[in-house]
């Protein structure tokens, strides 16, 4: 599992270290029952604050594409792989819809109407 | 420089199993007129001894075979590790464990039959196995201590990572980590059942159901610290950890001249599985059989650990390499 952060980039590192995660699971490097790298590994690794990466995962966690648990780690749940390829689609159209203009009122009038026909 | 550390070498695979054989030699002396003549130096099933020898011979044997075997097994391993300086001190520590083994179960065996006027009384054994252990242990932490590691500074590379080796692309502000599993799951399963066959064995032969217990998590554990490595690449260096946290393996970035992925037979190329190493400097954890991940250092040892997607670890590492090279130029 290769995890990348870019220390210049106006994206906070977390939400960067919860990226990387998303894009290894979503390409098939990570599986699910994979444990991730611990947070105090992964802290040292990167030489980011332990709490950075704590907060990283949590945010995986509350998408559902790990699970924390005391003394077994980061766990990657069984169901992680759709959700962590939807969640890149939903940030690539983010981003689309930013260039071409939208307010998020409209982008997510779109997603709504797309979800409910 | 040298001469300290080779009086360090002999000190812990000749000298230091000698010193046990005296000490096992002079305690058995200390109460050596209390044994009864012959003495039990053997025991059956059901702690029955059922094999006898003279008194001299009976406090000879652990004095002498001690050593013996603790010289013997140092040397074997010193001239397997000489060229992986971060095993050397697995031959320190096996030759006290074995030597303060045999010469601990050897005290204990005879200071059980004190006071007695017939050896076949001496019944008491299951006191014997925990004091080989513990002496054991003690000798073993005794002869990794006395043991040179690493000789600082001598592993750093001076060449720059050569421009073929694989790489990942870093853009400036970039940083980044990779983290991997080294396992075997025969070797897992393996370090299970080693835990049953004790339990079972001690408990058939009549041992306390504590007592086998006990030997079976200290089997079981130590089986598995040698089946699960943990692999990290990232900001200072490559670390490879058992996942009890011991044993554990680290290369410095600045020690780095280039990593590879090799593909590894376990068999053929180290004689087998666990933490390994072959006689032209090569070492390292092999636990299955594919690609690894080679790390040559620059003292020219070659550290090797086989693990899951090798390329982006190797990749990484060489990337990373040579930026420890720009940042501190030397």
């Amino acid at each position: 599992m290769l995890i990348r952060i870019d220390v210049t980039s106006s994206v906070p590192i977390f939400a960067q270290i919860a990226a990387s995660v998303r894009r290894a699971i979503a390409d098939g490097d990570l599986a699910p029952g994979d444990r991730l790298a611990s947070a105090r590994d992964l802290a040292e690794s990167l030489d980011v604050n332990l709490h950075t990466v704590l907060r990283g995962y949590q945010e995986l966690r509350d998408e559902g594409i790990i699970e924390l648990r005391r003394g077994r780690g980061a766990v990657v749940t069984t169901r992680a792989k759709g959700r962590a390829a939807a969640l890149l689609a939903l940030t690539a159209y983010i981003e689309e819809a930013r260039r071409a203009g939208l307010t998020a009122d409209e982008a997510t009038r779109l997603v709504r109407e797309g979800m409910n026909s | 420089m040298t001469r300290p550390r080779n009086v360090r070498i002999v000190g812990a695979i000749v000298a230091l199993p000698t010193v046990v054989g005296i000490a096992t030699w002079l305690t058995i002396g200390s109460f050596a007129q209390e044994l009864p003549d012959p003495v039990a130096t053997h025991w059956g099933a059901g702690s029955a001894p059922n094999g006898f020898s003279s008194r001299m011979t009976g406090m000879l044997f652990p004095s002498l075979f001690a050593p013996i075997v603790g010289i013997v097994m140092g040397v074997v391993l010193w001239a397997a590790f000489r060229r992986a300086p971060q095993l050397r001190r697995w031959a320190g520590a096996m030759s006290g464990f074995l030597s303060g083994m045999i010469g601990g179960i050897g005290v204990a065996s005879l200071w059980i039959q004190r006071g007695l006027t017939d050896a076949r009384q001496a019944t008491d054994t299951g006191v014997m196995i925990s004091v080989g252990l513990a002496v054991g242990v003690v000798a073993a932490l005794a002869g990794a201590a006395v043991m040179p590691g690493e000789a600082p500074g001598s592993v750093l590379a001076h060449e720059p990572v050569p421009g073929d080796a694989p790489r990942v692309t870093l853009a400036e502000g970039e940083r980044a980590a990779w983290s991997g599993w080294s396992t075997s799951t025969p070797l897992v399963l393996g370090s299970l059942g080693a835990m049953v066959v004790p339990l079972v064995v001690l408990v058939l032969v009549g041992s306390s159901i504590g007592f086998a217990l006990g030997v079976a998590v200290f089997v079981g554990l130590l089986m598995l610290t040698m089946s699960a490595f943990r692999v990290t690449v990232g900001a200072n260096a490559l670390w490879v950890r058992s996942v009890v946290g011991f044993p554990r393996f680290h290369t410095d970035l600045d020690q780095v001249v280039e990593a590879r992925v090799v593909d590894v037979a376990p068999l053929r190329d180290f004689g087998g599985w666990g933490i390994r190493g072959d006689r032209h400097g090569r070492y390292g954890v092999v636990l299955r059989k594919g690609p690894a991940l080679e790390v040559r250092r620059g003292d020219g040892s070659r550290f090797v650990v086989t693990v899951d997607d090798a390329a982006q670890a190797a990749a990484l590492l060489n990337t990373l390499a040579d930026r420890a090279r720009t940042a501190q130029p030397r």
